[in-house]
């Protein structure tokens, strides 16, 4: 079968995120575009993709558990892991890899998790838009302990691996890229929306050509190159 | 001046290597610094990574000062040992490392 993916989505999580990014409401603009398997990779936690599966799946939306970290050269990667549970360990074990300053929500934005009703319940305290004390290669070898995908996020924008550090390095061997525009890589090219609000929930730009919408299924288009940009 | 010169100045050389120093340039992104070094500089930042070898390669960077007490991973420093780039470290940050080098006219 062939799906429509969007494989890097932020909630109500992440302090750059629109509050708006509420499962309910994420659902409905998802819906509209007809999007149908997604990636909830907020900034360094994976807070709200447990309540964002449950709410998504109930609507036939399929979600990835992901993370989008930011390493020590201040690179951003997106992080796949295979269920929601995973990405929870995951997730606590990145945040002893935060600098402990607390997050100042006026200032940096606020960092909310939220219940299947679309209400928050809590804050994140730490400062999520920091940097890891993770270098690239250390984060890969997390990364594959969980046997998680390592994909670099936006390549040739802000926080991309191009621009930070010029080019793309030999090592670690990534799963894959994210990019805008074309990139030389022999891996597959990813495209999604990089949503921080609503109004950025645009028509699924990937399609992926799967058995299901499962990470495992997803991890096989991946290494299949069965998945391509629109 | 010459790269040597950097050590006179107080930063601690990790590489050896010579070279001629015309230039400053300060920067942590590294696809700005490829874009706008130019040749014969000498590079303020507190990037790391291994790919600040190859990027002083490719735009003629003779050494690299690593600031703020960072200090250079040995894969680092065996890839600046093969294209004889000249590592530098320093306790101080970029502004005040720079600054030393604009003292002594570096533009």
């Amino acid at each position: 079968m062939i799906f429509k993916g969007d494989f890097h989505i932020h909630t109500c999580l992440s302090p750059c995120a629109d509050i708006t990014m509420v499962p309910g409401t994420v659902a409905s603009a998802l819906e509209k575009v007809g999007t149908e398997w997604v990636a909830i990779t907020d900034h360094n936690s994976c807070g709200n993709v447990k309540v964002f599966e449950k709410v998504l799946n109930l609507r036939g939306i399929k979600v990835m558990p992901g993370i989008e970290v930011q390493t020590i050269e201040e690179v951003h990667v997106l992080v796949y892991l295979k269920s929601a549970k995973v990405a929870m360990d995951f997730s606590n074990e990145i945040r002893e890899h935060l600098p402990d300053i607390e997050n100042d929500p006026e200032r940096f934005g606020y960092q909310l998790f939220v219940n299947k009703n679309d209400e928050f319940i809590g804050m994140e305290n730490v400062m999520l838009s920091a940097s890891t004390d993770l270098t690239i290669n250390d984060l890969w070898h997390m990364v594959k302990r969980y046997n998680g995908l390592f994909v670099y996020a936006h390549v040739d924008r802000m926080f991309g691996v191009v621009k930070q550090l010029g080019f793309i390095p030999d090592n670690p061997p990534f799963d894959a890229v994210e990019a805008i525009g074309n990139v030389n890589v022999n891996s597959t090219i990813l495209r999604s929306s990089d949503a921080h609000s609503l109004s950025q929930i645009e028509k699924a730009k990937m399609r992926v050509k799967a058995d299901s919408r499962t990470f495992d299924e997803f991890r096989k288009a991946l290494m299949r190159k069965d998945m391509w940009k629109f | 001046m010459r790269t040597s010169e950097l050590e006179n100045l107080g930063f601690k050389r990790i590489t050896k290597g010579d070279g001629e120093l015309k230039h400053g340039y300060t920067c942590d992104l590294l696809s700005e610094v490829m874009a706008n070094a130019e040749s014969d500089t000498v590079w303020f930042t507190v990037q790391s990574h291994i790919n600040v070898v190859a990027v002083a390669a490719i735009t003629g960077i003779n050494a690299i000062v690593l600031c703020n007490g960072h200090e250079f991973d040995e894969e680092t420093i065996e890839k600046a040992k093969d294209e004889k780039i000249s590592l530098f470290t320093t306790s101080l940050n970029a502004f005040e490392a720079s600054g030393k080098l604009y003292d002594k006219g570096l533009r």
